[in-house]
């Protein structure tokens, strides 16, 4: 049951980071910085990941 | 390098799965019998191909690239997400290593395999479970590239390795780097799903195609500097 749990917090966690970064991807590219746009999602999804290992 | 980029992730990422899924086959053989595990692990891979044929015919038939393309990016962003923390957790100590022995002796002692039925019910459910991630890799890279064929040709491959090795040695792949392999595979298939996203979203890369590789080895090299940082870190 708690590995069950852990594991669906651990999905919902990964979905919310998802959803921040494509947000996130959607207001850059209508912004000064789109070009960037290339850095920014990739080193969001990288500090997501490495957020998620710390759990 | 599209191409070449799904043959090895598709492979990767299927033959990290079928370790895992020989484990339980193994488990299952010992007790009731090869014949019946593997009767049992062939009626899940036959689920598996009509899912993927089913899944590859689903996506084609979404009318906009687009928006395929961004449903797509979204399922391996949040897999991929999934698998490279869970890689950087296992490369920093935070969290115990995959052990094919440990788990082979486990399910060996389990009560689940005392009986014929049961034990084969555990046998298929192994490798389905196993299996759908293998699925959902083959009809995502296969249909964003076309070449779904080729992705579930380098799953089958893989099968083919795994199952000869695993015959041979009559025991679990323990030797396998799991960990190393999952790293590589998360950084992949996060490098897949972050050109996609963007692509879809309408952004024009730079470097064209080329910033697909880029993408894995900044994941690679990022990944790697996470597990460093958390390794430093005080728990």
């Amino acid at each position: 049951m708690k590995a069950l749990l852990k594991t669906l917090f651990g999905t919902a966690t990964a979905l919310a980071w998802v959803a921040g970064v494509i947000l996130l991807a959607n207001r850059t590219l209508a912004s000064p910085a789109r070009p960037f746009t290339g850095i920014i999602v990739p080193g969001a999804l990288l500090i997501g990941a490495a957020l998620l290992a710390r759990r | 390098m599209s191409d070449i980029s799904v043959i090895i992730t598709s492979f990767l990422t299927a033959g990290v799965e079928w370790v895992e899924a020989f484990t339980i086959v193994l488990a299952v053989a010992l007790a009731i019998g090869w014949p019946r595990a593997v009767l049992a692990a062939f009626a899940a891979l036959a689920v598996l191909a009509l899912m993927t044929l089913f899944g590859a015919h689903a996506v084609s038939a979404i009318g906009s690239m687009r928006v395929a393309q961004f449903i797509i990016a979204v399922f391996l962003l949040l897999f991929g997400l999934r698998w490279l923390a869970k890689a950087i957790a296992r490369g920093a100590g935070l969290k115990r290593l995959h052990d094919e022995t440990a788990a082979f002796a486990a399910l060996s002692h389990s009560t689940a395999l005392a009986e014929t039925h049961g034990a084969m019910v555990v046998g298929f459910q192994g490798v389905l479970i196993e299996g759908l991630e293998v699925w959902l890799i083959v009809v995502a890279l296969g249909a964003q590239t076309g070449h779904t064929d080729i992705a579930a040709l380098s799953a089958i491959a893989a099968l083919a390795v795994v199952a000869g090795a695993g015959l041979a040695l009559r025991a679990p792949l323990s030797r396998v780097p799991e960990n190393t392999v999952k790293f590589l595979v998360g950084c992949a298939i996060l490098g897949f799903g972050t050109f996609w996203l963007l692509t879809s979203l309408g952004y024009d890369w730079p470097i064209g195609d080329s910033a697909l590789p880029a993408l894995m080895a900044f994941y690679a090299l990022g990944g790697v500097a996470a597990i460093g940082a958390l390794k430093a870190s005080p728990q």
